[in-house]
């Protein structure tokens, strides 16, 4: 076949070919779009959630007495937590993010948690300002991961 | 090799807390002593840790429960071979073998 008998055979398709590849290029820039959306509400979730794990906690330690409701809660917001963090498609395989979530139920509930000897602790103290630390570390992770996948 | 599963809702308490038994009904120390210890000083077995099904787990169960078994005795490497941890939450597995790698082995 010469050039013009190959024109004659392509060229009808040319506009069908446009289309699907345009309508392909869109719908994959309106996946990614809502995909980045989903993971910004979730990362957001997870944010709220790492900042009122660390504000009971906190309460907790700097309470007068020893508080086992406030333990207990301290342990199911924790669990809550780390529920929505597995909601991120690769939070299992994404063991920075997983250590420093470690870090911060270590940071919340080392120690005399839920202790007989238990004693309370003030803003001076070491313990507090670890778990805050955990606490900045853990929201800065969220985000520098949240970056690296979309920005 | 057969795997002996231990889930600790349902064959040790849904609400496990504290360290040791001064702090309460199912702390880490009485979970170490009355399921951990045994299964592991029976024979060859694998046994699996199931940790889902709690209200949660705070450090100083944890660290007692398993960090607790180098204290008693058992070497690190024996225990990679012989523990498998399972949680739908990855952070609870690496918590655990965190706490078996820093135990310090009592001297008694």
């Amino acid at each position: 076949m010469d050039w013009s008998e190959w024109r004659a055979l392509l060229l009808p398709w040319l506009p069908l070919a446009a289309t699907v590849g345009g309508w392909a290029v869109v719908n994959w820039q309106n996946n990614q779009r809502e995909r980045r959306k989903e993971d910004r509400a979730l990362v957001d979730g997870a944010k709220k959630l790492t900042i009122e794990a660390a504000a009971k906690a906190r309460a907790m330690m700097c309470a007068a007495s020893r508080d086992q409701e406030a333990e207990l809660e301290v342990k199911c917001v924790l669990e809550q937590l780390e529920i929505e963090l597995c909601r991120l498609s690769d939070y299992r395989r994404n063991w920075t993010l997983v250590r420093t979530m470690a870090a911060l139920a270590d940071a919340a509930t080392g120690g005399d948690f839920e202790s007989a000897n238990w004693r309370p602790r003030t803003a001076v103290d070491p313990e507090p300002k670890q778990l805050m630390a955990a606490r900045n570390t853990l929201l800065e992770q969220l985000e520098l991961d949240f970056a690296r996948r979309y920005l | 090799m057969t795997t002996h599963t231990i889930s600790v809702a349902k064959d040790f308490s849904r609400t496990p807390a504290g360290r040791y038994v001064d702090d309460g009904p199912y702390p880490g120390e009485r979970f170490r002593e009355e399921l951990l210890l045994p299964a592991l000083q029976d024979g060859t077995a694998t046994i699996a840790v199931e940790l889902d099904g709690t209200a949660g787990f705070g450090s100083s169960f944890l660290e007692e429960a398993f960090g607790g078994l180098v204290r008693r005795g058992f070497d690190p490497t024996l225990l990679r071979r012989r523990l498998v941890i399972r949680s739908s939450h990855p952070s609870y597995v690496t918590r655990v073998w965190n706490y078996i790698e820093q135990a310090v082995p009592s001297r008694s």
